[in-house]
């Protein structure tokens, strides 16, 4: 079996692979002012791992990618923290275009979409004092190797369904390391550049005609213009452009809308 | 606390300062120029005429007793100047009552959000605020959560110290640096 060996400076560095855990971000949280910045913790089988709104993630046992990545972005302003969502989301992506010639696309705020479905998600927890940030602790599942676009209720897609065939976790969490790596590094040194930019050229939605809901059951048609430096989801309806938080409004799939 | 006389020269590069008899609506941009500028205090004198504008509200007066404008606590000493930059004309007087000048709040700091998002007093939904009203609190304590982007932001207190007042409801949104906490430090 290929064993782990990152080619990164840090990311993946300080690597553990764990058969059962709680979740893989509270184990990280407990330990991240001991463990250096970039530390992954890999676990096969999570029982109470955070999926979206609260939900537990259910994973077969060694079958997908769920882990999480410790990263001390000191020099990121709480401000700008939406940056880290966006860099790690595209990383991912990066990644999982030299396995899948799928076109991925990004649900905002935070999962990763193949096919008009789930092939994963994120979601980050971070730290503040003040304007400092001590330490975020980025939790990634990946549908991998078992087949999802079957299971019912779930719109959810696996690798192994783009690309008929099983991956080898360890090879794919190197690239996800070496590409997140660069993705983080770049954002360091040379500042945001085009990262919203190109965030909002893989929106799924993006300028598209759109049917949404919102807070109060309300349904609408408008159109992701892009996301604001708040990170909100910008829809424009008739003439109106407005700005939604997470929860505030969610886009619907042909199946959800209500019939007029 | 800034304090600083115009001199001719600095005067001559004002229009509206090189008439000694001025009009109301000079005097007012005057104002407006000096409240903008930060400085507390200005005299201008000519011949036959002097005039002195004075902001009462002290710089070190509004750090301690308007939580709306107060920095980020430990910032307090070091960035004075755009606190007294910005406020200084229509200040958010709303959120200070008059009352407010009384000795006790005046030691008051407010924790201020360090971005926009949404602000959850409790880290889950059927779970326990992370502070109360009362409560003792130390340097490093997790007081709340700002959400943005579904990125949840725990929020450390940069003090210790009692839990005078929140100023926020749960799951309402906050705009950056809009004050969440008043703590009495200790």
């Amino acid at each position: 079996m290929h064993t782990f060996r990152p080619t990164t400076r840090f990311i993946g560095q300080y690597f553990r692979h764990l058969a059962e855990v709680g979740s893989t971000s509270d184990e990280l949280l407990l330990e991240a002012d001991t463990l250096p910045e970039g530390a992954i913790l890999l676990a096969d089988c999570q029982n109470a791992g955070r999926g979206q709104n609260g939900r537990v993630w259910q994973a077969a046992s060694g079958q997908h990618l769920t882990f999480s990545l410790l990263l001390k972005p000191q020099f990121l302003p709480a401000s700008e923290l939406y940056s880290l969502n966006m860099l790690i989301a595209l990383g991912l992506v990066d990644a999982l275009s030299r396995f899948s010639q799928e076109n991925l696309l990004l649900k905002w705020p935070n999962d990763i979409f193949a096919a008009c479905r789930k092939l994963g998600g994120m979601l980050i927890e971070t730290n503040l004092q003040g304007n400092y940030v001590r330490q975020a602790v980025i939790g990634i599942g990946l549908n991998i190797n078992e087949s999802m676009r079957e299971k019912d209720g779930l719109r959810a897609i696996s690798l192994y369904d783009l690309t008929g065939t099983t991956h080898d976790r360890y090879q794919l969490l190197e690239q996800i390391a070496d590409c997140l790596e660069h993705r983080y590094l770049t954002y360091q040194q040379m500042g945001a550049g085009n990262l919203l930019m190109e965030y909002q050229r893989k929106l799924l939605g993006y300028q598209e005609n759109r049917t949404f809901q919102i807070t109060d059951g309300a349904q609408f048609k408008g159109m992701i213009m892009g996301v604001n430096n708040a990170g909100k989801l910008l829809v424009r309806h008739h003439d109106r452009l407005r700005a939604y938080a997470h929860g505030e409004i969610k886009m619907l799939f042909e199946d959800e809308i209500a019939i007029d | 606390m800034k304090k600083s006389k115009l001199t001719q020269n600095q005067a001559i590069t004002l229009n509206e300062l090189n008439n000694p008899t001025m009009d109301i609506k000079e005097i007012q941009d005057l104002i407006r120029f000096v409240a903008k500028s930060g400085v507390t205090e200005v005299e201008l004198e000519k011949e036959g005429f002097k005039l002195v504008i004075k902001a009462e509200r002290a710089v070190e007066q509004q750090v301690v007793t308007v939580p709306a404008v107060m920095p980020q606590t430990v910032q307090v000493a070091a960035a004075p100047a755009p606190v007294a930059a910005a406020p200084v004309p229509a200040a958010p007087v709303a959120e200070s009552p008059k009352s407010s000048t009384h000795a006790d709040e005046a030691r008051y700091i407010a924790i201020k959000s360090p971005m926009i998002g949404t602000f959850y007093r409790t880290p889950g939904p059927d779970k326990d605020p992370f502070v109360k009203v009362g409560d003792e609190i130390q340097k490093g304590q997790v007081v709340c959560i700002i959400e943005a982007m579904k990125l949840f932001n725990e929020i450390e207190s940069e003090i210790s110290g009692k839990i005078v007042k929140i100023l926020v409801d749960n799951a309402s949104p906050v705009e950056y640096d809009q004050p969440l906490f008043l703590i009495d430090p200790a």
